[in-house]
Formats: structure tokens, C-alpha cells, sequence
């Protein structure tokens, strides 16, 4: 993407989906229902992409604020697997959302879309707990661990990609492709509009710079594309 | 014809281009890429739910096309298009010895996406090369260059604070953009456990206030919201787009022609003099001559190399304005990516409102007021911030309401600094022509071979423990320390290629930036650069640039050149 023009018509057009997806899916089991049944352009046939849904919708639930599948998360996810992920990076993703599948059926004997939220919630819980752990001494490193391996087009030859900046500062843990499925799901929530209105203060254009401002009990942190 | 050609219109070609043209000198700038508009090329207006892909660039492109400058902190989904593609421009180096080119081809050059942060060089700095012996002595002295820092300054709007140091003179500021709470506390527990050393607010060319001058041509003050590098809209920040092409434009004395790729200036044995420049059209890939009385170089330095090696002649065989043999030779970087971060677990009860443009600054103190086991020295470049709420979110686990109700909460606060450290002048970091690849356009790329040597590397671990140790002397508790020197070149402060010096054997440029060996040939990047001191240099490039403008001028109406 090279032009100005071009990158206002793609977020333009990012807007309207997003904004339509709001509109369609509400919370709970209407919001899995109506997701499953939008199969338009996505990558993720629609099991995946109900458990995907119910993923997001347990890691950001609507509260007394929106939740990440109001926000569209699950349609960005799948827009992000399309367009951003490397094949290697895609199939690591999906992999690990099947964990979490895999992770229910083992304690509650059903998938994990098909739980209620509670048990959605316990299960995530111990699956969360268990994936940041530091990692085991002599652990293999996950795909996700090091920049993408992709194919020189010239030579066919695998090479590393340059690594990009990193998108969270963390430390070392057990299963770091998890960390990024749970980071883009939260990074994904926190840039929507409703949640920089609803849950954290944004303004694009500040106007001025205070430097000492009191902390009162409301106070929360300014919401926004920084890293750190 | 033309009075002047600039080859170049970012940092160091925009001021000359205004300097000239101010002059009453018809001016052409060759910009080797495509032309960008203010305010319409930028991506400003994004919202954070309007980046692209959460803002990230896509794997596969990353990997194929942008393998060098993906590994530019500014690199991202929204400034992507002020990035080159390395695999449309590439350049060699040795296996053991990479270095890493951050580049940006269109109107405006890296002026579009720079730091920003602006310090004068000192009278200790253009000394040091004379008395360690390293690199060539500069024909000029902090006196020769102060009152164009002064008009530089002026025009480009510089926001700092007057401190009276010596190593880090004052110049014409706007006001500052004002430490923090956290960052007070920090500076006076730093200052009072190390006297000599100072904490100071970042001197940063974003207007704090835009005066009339400013608002002239169309620039307002910063709006603090830290987007600096996707282009500004308001012109709050100085860049060829914004501020010195539209100062030279109002003349009507110049001329831009971009998707001008300089191939070689054009040497006339007879009059000893450059007669034009031959340009490739990197569309249709047509070469084409212009013709003028003088000409600047101000394509930075690697690439000014590649064009002064490129015009070699029988009369120049090594290359134009190169007896010397120091063309291609002495490239600098700054010591880079050196850096500690903490938590101050006792910092203020208070927050901040904006996003200002820069942080804070320790200026130089090793051997200043402190001694050292190396030469020269660095300052470091830093904030005090409260962790944001991605930290709050991801950095422990945990998910639902009880991920939303931690992330609302103010994160405690984090000092983060960074090293910039000088780099001697050494001849075998060199630039040369690849003996048989060429582009696209047919031009031969460069290989680049530099590497840092043992007084780097001793300056390096000091850095680390110097870091580590003010933030313990603000109660702080080290976090994270990165002390492998980034791989040369990520500093983006590439100099020192056509050094000015006093002696014409030794150096490529004299006391005007003028070609010891072409009469009318001035270069004023970062080649002119003789040693690189600590300071971010683009401050020093326009001076330079303005400075040799004027003499440039004043020979051509003396009839001396």
C-alpha cells in the first residue's frame, strides 16, 4: 500500500465492516449464532470460527462495557490470519485455538463453544495459566518465537524474516503462540472506537502537553497505539 | 541551466535548496523518488481502529522486501510507504559485518520520518579529532558554526531548555516540552548521586509555540500526539515538506524534479570544474544531463559516496573530488540501542495529559566531568513513563472482567534510557562500489563494511552500567538491560563519507564544504562530517547546509567559482 488514497479507501472500508459487525452480533449465544452464520470471505470455516468467536468473546467479555465480539475481534482475527500471517504463522494460530478446543473436551467433555460462559471462563482460565508460564529449562521453541520463516522468491531458499517490532514486551513463556493469539485478541479490543470511548481515554489530538496531572480514584491509563 | 542543482531533498537538501533560493539562485532538487504531499501522503488521520492489520506489516512483505528496515523502530503498517523495499535497492556487505541501511526514497527524504531530537555540536567535539588524533581535524570551530545554528534554529523551530553546558550549547529555543513529575524526581536524584551530570528535557524540532515565521508558511504549534513520524499534518514538526521546500518555493526560484536518480556528476577537466549531473528517470529508466554553476551534495552519505565513486573520469579516475582517497572512507554511526529500563517504585502520585514529542536527555559527561577508560564519549536519550495499558493486560495472566478491570488501572511508573555514543573516525569502515552488481537502473550498488572497534565496545559497557546506575540512584529497580550495540546503521546517523578537513591529502571537503578538488561542487550531509560526536547530527547537517549555501553563493557573485 503505497498511496494515501489507498490506505483511506482499506480503512474506510474497515470502518464500515467493523460498524456492521457491532451491529449484528451481540453478546452471548446470539453473537456465536449470527457469527457462525457469516461465512463470506473468511478463512476459518465455521466451527473454527464459532470457537475463535467464543475465544475472544471469554478473553474480553461484554460487561458493563463491550466485549471483543461486539467490537468485530473475531472478523479482525480472521482478516489478520488472511493478510498479515505468514502460512507458518496461520496454521500456529489455528493450532493454537485448537488447543483451547482440545483443552475443554479433555475437562468438560464438549467443545469449547458449546460450553456455558462460566465453564468457557474456567476453562480459558487454566489454559491462560498454563500457556504464560515460564517456559520449561530445554523447551523447543515455538514457531512464533523468532521472526517468520518464509520461501526467497528468487531462490526458493527459507530464509528469516527481519524481526519486526515487537508487540508485547514480555517475558519468556511456555506457549509463546497463545501469547500472541490472547495479545492480538486484546491489542485487537483495546484500538476498537467503542472500547477507547467506553473502557480506556483516547484523544487523537491531545492539543496540549501537561505535564503533572493529579491521580484521582477514575483515573485510568490514556488508551492508543503505543507499544509500552 | 540552472544556478544550482541539489541532489537530495530531505534534511540537509531542503535547507540548501532554501538557502540557495533565498539568494536569488534558480534552483533544481533531484529527489531519486516520488513526490509526496504534505498533509494529503500522511497517515496522521489514522485512529488507532484505523490502522491496517493492528498495524502490522504483513510477514511474508516483511520478509521478501523489507528485511533491513523492518528493523527501524519507526517501521510500521502506517508508514510503510516511507520505507524503501530492500529488495528493489539492494547493497552488499561483508557476512560477519552488517550494517543496516534505513532508507526513504520520495520527497522530503528521512526528514519525513526523523527523531527529531536537535543538539548543537561543541567546541569540544569539532576539537576532538586534533587532539586524539583520530580522524581528520575539522577546518571549522564551534565559533564558525554558531551563528547558523542560531538561523536554523530559528527558522525550523527547536523547543529545549536553556542549561549553560558547555558541551551542549544553548541555541534560540522555544520553550520546552517539561519533564514530568517522575522525570523531576529522576533528574535530582540523578544529579545530586552524580554531580557533573545533568537530566534535561529532549530539544526537539516540533514548535511547542509556532511563531508568525512558522505560521507563514503554514505550520502550527504540536498538538502532543506523538505521530510524528506518519507525517504531521500541521507542520508542527520541521521537515523538507512541511517547512524548507515551501520557504524556497515562495521565492520562485525553484525547481523540484523527483523519480531523478543522480547517476554521476558530469567534471569538466578543463575549467576543473562540475558542469551537471546525468540522471536516470527510475520509471522509464531514460538518462537525461542538467546543467548548472554549482552543485550540492545532500543525498546522505552513503548514497553521496555512491554517486562521487560513480563519476570517476580520466581526469578523476578515483572517483570525483576523491585524490585524497577518504571518499567511501571513516563512516560513522552512533553507537545505538544500548539501553536499561526500570521501575521507580516510588514515584509520584500524578499522571501526565498529551503525548509530547520527546523525552529526556543526559547530555555527555564521560570525559567532561567524569574520566574514562575510552575517548569521547554519550549521552543518553530517555523517559519516565507510567506503563501503559498493554502492559496492564498482558503482562500477567488472567483473562475476562478481571483482564478488563486490571487494564483501567494507571500502570506504575517506568524509566527507560538509551545510549548514543561516538564513534571514532576510522578509515577501514568504508564505502565502496561492488566491483560487478548493479541495480535496476544500471548504477553500481554499494558495499558497506563497518564494524565497531575496542573503544566502542569499552564505551558500550560503560553505557549499560552508567544506565543501570541512575536508575538504582532514583530508587529504581533494573528491569531489562539490552547492552549489544545495535548493528550499525539502525542509529540512522550515517556520516563521515567525505570528511571536511584542512588538509586536501586527508579530506574530501574544505572550511566551506566545498571540494578540496571541484571548485563548485559543495557537500553538506553527513558526509561533511569529520568526526560524529554524541549528538543526534541533523541539526549539524543543516547548519552546514545553510552555512556553505551562503559561501556558495557569494563566490558565484565574486566570480571565484
Amino acid at each position: 500500500m503505497t498511496d494515501g488514497l489507498g490506505l483511506d479507501r482499506r480503512a474506510l472500508l474497515r470502518r464500515v465492516l467493523l460498524l456492521a459487525g457491532a451491529a449484528v452480533l451481540p453478546g452471548g449465544a446470539e453473537a456465536l449464532a449470527a457469527a457462525a452464520a457469516q461465512t463470506e470471505q473468511r478463512l476459518l470455516e465455521a466451527p473454527r470460527y464459532t470457537l475463535l468467536t467464543a475465544v475472544a468473546d471469554t478473553i474480553v467479555p461484554k460487561t458493563d462495557t463491550v466485549g471483543a465480539v461486539e467490537v468485530g475481534v473475531p472478523q479482525q482475527i480472521d482478516a489478520l490470519l488472511r493478510n498479515w500471517a505468514a502460512p507458518g504463522t496461520r496454521t500456529a494460530l489455528i493450532a493454537a485455538l485448537d488447543a483451547i478446543d482440545a483443552s475443554a473436551r479433555g475437562s468438560k467433555g464438549r467443545g469449547f463453544a458449546a460450553l456455558t460462559p462460566n465453564e468457557r471462563h474456567e476453562v480459558l482460565t487454566a489454559h491462560d495459566a498454563a500457556a504464560l508460564k515460564p517456559p520449561a529449562p530445554g523447551q523447543a521453541a515455538s514457531p512464533l518465537a523468532k521472526a517468520p520463516t518464509v520461501a526467497d522468491p528468487k531462490t526458493g531458499k527459507l530464509k528469516q524474516g527481519a524481526a519486526q517490532g515487537v508487540t508485547y514486551m514480555g517475558p519468556p513463556v511456555t506457549d509463546p503462540t497463545y501469547a500472541k493469539l490472547k495479545e492480538l485478541i486484546v491489542v485487537l479490543y483495546y484500538y476498537s472506537e467503542p472500547a477507547l470511548t467506553q473502557e480506556l481515554p483516547y484523544e487523537h489530538s491531545p492539543g496540549q502537553w501537561n505535564p503533572s496531572v493529579p491521580v484521582t480514584p477514575e483515573t485510568r491509563p490514556f488508551g492508543g497505539a503505543a507499544f509500552i | 541551466m540552472f544556478d544550482a542543482i541539489v541532489i537530495g531533498s530531505g534534511m540537509s537538501g531542503g535547507i540548501a535548496a532554501k538557502e540557495l533560493c533565498e539568494r536569488g539562485l534558480k534552483t533544481l532538487v533531484l529527489e531519486r523518488g516520488r513526490k509526496l504531499e504534505h498533509g494529503g501522503s500522511y497517515t496522521d488521520w489514522m485512529q488507532p481502529w484505523d490502522l491496517p492489520n493492528a498495524n502490522l506489516v504483513p510477514e511474508e512483505a516483511l520478509a521478501r522486501d523489507y528485511q533491513i528496515q523492518g528493523q527501524c523502530y519507526a517501521f510500521n503498517e502506517s508508514t510503510l510507504q516511507y520505507w524503501v523495499k530492500d529488495s528493489e535497492h539492494p547493497y552488499s556487505f561483508p557476512e560477519d559485518k552488517p550494517f543496516a541501511w534505513i532508507r526513504g526514497y520520495h520527497l522530503g527524504g528521512r526528514s519525513i520520518m526523523w527523531g527529531r531530537q536537535s543538539y548543537r555540536l561543541s567546541e569540544m567535539d569539532f576539537e576532538a579529532n586534533a587532539k586524539d588524533g583520530h580522524g581528520s581535524d575539522w577546518p571549522i570551530r564551534y565559533a564558525d558554526l554558531a551563528p547558523w545554528y542560531d538561523h536554523v534554529e530559528r527558522f525550523i523551530g527547536v523547543s529545549g531548555s536553556p542549561e549553560g553546558l558547555k558541551q551542549l550549547p544553548d541555541g534560540d529555543f522555544l520553550p520546552p516540552f517539561a519533564l514530568n513529575d517522575a522525570e523531576v524526581q529522576f533528574k535530582q536524584a540523578v544529579e545530586a548521586s552524580f554531580p557533573g551530570r545533568r537530566v534535561i528535557p529532549g530539544r526537539v524540532a516540533n514548535l511547542s509555540q509556532a511563531k508568525p515565521h512558522h505560521e507563514e508558511l503554514g505550520r502550527t504549534s504540536c498538538q502532543n500526539r506523538s505521530l510524528c513520524e506518519r507525517g504531521c499534518s500541521y507542520g508542527a514538526y520541521h521537515s523538507s515538506l512541511s517547512s524548507s521546500l515551501p520557504a524556497a518555493e515562495r521565492t520562485g526560484n525553484l525547481t523540484i524534479i523527483t523519480d531523478a536518480i543522480v547517476h554521476s556528476i558530469i567534471y569538466d577537466p578543463r575549467t576543473r570544474k562540475a558542469t551537471g549531473v546525468r540522471v536516470i528517470d527510475a520509471n522509464t529508466k531514460e538518462g537525461r544531463t542538467y546543467e548548472a554553476k554549482v552543485i550540492f551534495g545532500c543525498a546522505s552519505a552513503i548514497a553521496t559516496s555512491q554517486i562521487l565513486l560513480n563519476s570517476k573520469s580520466e581526469a578523476q579516475p578515483n572517483g570525483l573530488a576523491n585524490s585524497s582517497d577518504m571518499v567511501g572512507r571513516n563512516l560513522m554511526d552512533h553507537i545505538y540501542a544500548l539501553s536499561v529500563m526500570g521501575i521507580l517504585p516510588k514515584g509520584p502520585n500524578t499522571y501526565y495529559h498529551g503525548r509530547r514529542p520527546t523525552g529526556l536527555y543526559i547530555p555527555r559527561y564521560r570525559n567532561v566531568s567524569e574520566p574514562a577508560d575510552f575517548l569521547r564519549g554519550y549521552g543518553f536519550q530517555g523517559a519516565v513513563s507510567r506503563m501503559g495499558w498493554r502492559n496492564g493486560a498482558l503482562s500477567q495472566p488472567g483473562v475476562g472482567a478481571e483482564l478488563k478491570a486490571r487494564t483501567r488501572k494507571l500502570g506504575p511508573w517506568m524509566v527507560f534510557i538509551s545510549g548514543f555514543g561516538e564513534m571514532l573516525p576510522n578509515p577501514d569502515n568504508r564505502v565502496t562500489l561492488h566491483p560487478t552488481r548493479t541495480d535496476k537502473w544500471g548504477v553500481p550498488i554499494v558495499h558497506i563494511e563497518c564494524a565497531l572497534g575496542d573503544n566502542e565496545t569499552k564505551m558500550a559497557a560503560q553505557i549499560i552500567e552508567d544506565g543501570a546506575a541512575m536508575i538504582k540512584s532514583a530508587g529504581g529497580k533494573v528491569m531489562m538491560t539490552r547492552g549489544t550495540p545495535g548493528t550499525p546503521g539502525l542509529g540512522i546517523h550515517e556520516m563521515g563519507t567525505a570528511c571536511m578537513g584542512k588538509d586536501p591529502k586527508r579530506s574530501v571537503l574544505n572550511k566551506y564544504n566545498q571540494a578540496h578538488d571541484v571548485a563548485n561542487l559543495f557537500i553538506t550531509d553527513g558526509s561533511a562530517m569529520a568526526s560524529s560526536g554524541c549528538q543526534n547530527p541533523s541539526l549539524t547537517y543543516m547548519a552546514l547546509s545553510a552555512r556553505a549555501a551562503h559561501h556558495a553563493a557569494e563566490f558565484l557573485r565574486e566570480g571565484k567559482i
